[in-house]
């Protein structure tokens, strides 16, 4: 504490108590107060008389193109400017209304696809039963010449 | 008030008007402590004042960032210490380049301007090459971070909880930092600190 501050009347006593019961810190607590003070008496470095004009002038030259840019949009921005609360709270209906109307329409798109799918669904339940259609896949797999037909005959017969 | 009154966050709320007369008062205020600190980062004086340019160039063009909650030494030392870091990084990448090396496509850079008054006077030069020297030398030796904590806590007396936001580290690390940094200079200038040399010196 004492390296950022002087010590008050009550930490010196402390300090001195502390000491003549620890006299071996004695030597270390000199340094450190030693160490203190070469640092803050470190010389300032030397900062050359004009520093503050050169940043000046480093500062109007470097901000020169920044400038000119700004001016180059400045007719956009007083013309955005110029069209007012009205104008502005207008647009913004405009577009709030729009988004919604889109998302009508995605949403009648999606029910309409359900719908869709309902009926097919439907469909299929009016179709025949399992057992109907249980030796439809052999029957997929006879071959579809007339000598196969007349080999399923002399079977049956 | 005058500028010489005002706060710093005082003025950086004029500089965010685009007053100049604000931002000189301002870098007339803090020069000395941000050449201060570059220069004991990159030790060459000409190299030093050209950054701390840059920084305070740095901070009108970011004034619109700044807010008047943050304390403007902690802000300005950031950008401070972010550019020499920047620096040793960029000399650690190409060694034979010198910062005065004109860099493509950067206006202006070529046209590094230096200020005319720029020494040691007779009184401080002899303090300089006698004592502080092996101060300056064993600093110089220090980690950049140490060597940081310790400067802004002992010759710009900042608060450890700004030294913190500068170094970007948590408080109880900073506060290692500045231990450990002490603990290593006492080491290495136990001869002088002993002998109280430096007392002797300058009283």
């Amino acid at each position: 504490m004492a390296a950022r501050r002087p010590l008050s009347a009550e930490e010196q006593a402390r300090l001195a108590a502390l000491l003549r019961a620890n006299p071996a810190l004695t030597a270390v607590w000199e340094e450190e107060a030693r160490l203190s003070q070469c640092l803050h008496r470190l010389p300032p470095v030397p900062v050359s008389s004009n520093f503050t004009a050169l940043v000046r002038q480093r500062v109007a030259r470097e901000s020169a193109p920044a400038r000119a840019r700004e001016a180059a949009f400045s007719p956009f921005r007083a013309w955005l400017r110029s069209w007012g609360l009205g104008w502005q709270l207008g647009t913004a209906g405009l577009v709030l209304a729009v988004g919604i109307a889109t998302y009508r329409q995605h949403q009648l798109q999606v029910r309409t696809e359900m719908l869709r799918e309902v009926a097919a669904l439907s469909a299929l339940a009016n179709s025949p039963g399992v057992d109907t259609l249980i030796d439809y896949v052999p029957i997929q797999t006879l071959p579809a010449s007339a000598a196969a037909d007349r080999e399923l005959l002399d079977a049956l017969r | 008030m005058g500028a010489d009154q005002e706060s710093d966050a005082a003025l950086m709320l004029r500089v965010q008007r685009g007053d100049m007369v604000a931002f000189e008062a301002l870098v007339d205020r803090h020069k000395q402590g941000v050449v201060n600190l570059v220069y004991r980062t990159l030790p060459d004086a000409a190299e030093a004042e050209d950054l701390a340019q840059t920084a305070f160039v740095q901070v009108y063009k970011s004034a619109h960032r700044y807010r008047a909650t943050a304390k403007f030494t902690t802000w300005l030392y950031t950008i401070a210490r972010n550019l020499c870091l920047n620096e040793i990084r960029r000399r650690s990448r190409h060694p034979a380049e010198a910062l005065d090396a004109p860099v493509a496509g950067v206006e202006g850079e070529s046209e590094r301007q230096i200020g005319d008054v720029r020494s040691f006077s007779p009184d401080q030069t002899a303090l300089h090459n006698e004592l502080s020297e092996k101060v300056e030398q064993a600093l110089s030796e220090l980690p950049e971070n140490q060597r940081t904590a310790l400067l802004l806590c002992q010759q710009e007396d900042l608060a450890y909880d700004d030294i913190a936001k500068v170094l970007d580290c948590s408080l109880s690390a900073t506060k290692s930092l500045i231990h450990r940094g002490r603990e290593t200079l006492r080491q290495r200038l136990k001869t002088y600190l002993r002998s109280g040399q430096w007392n002797a010196a300058r009283d």
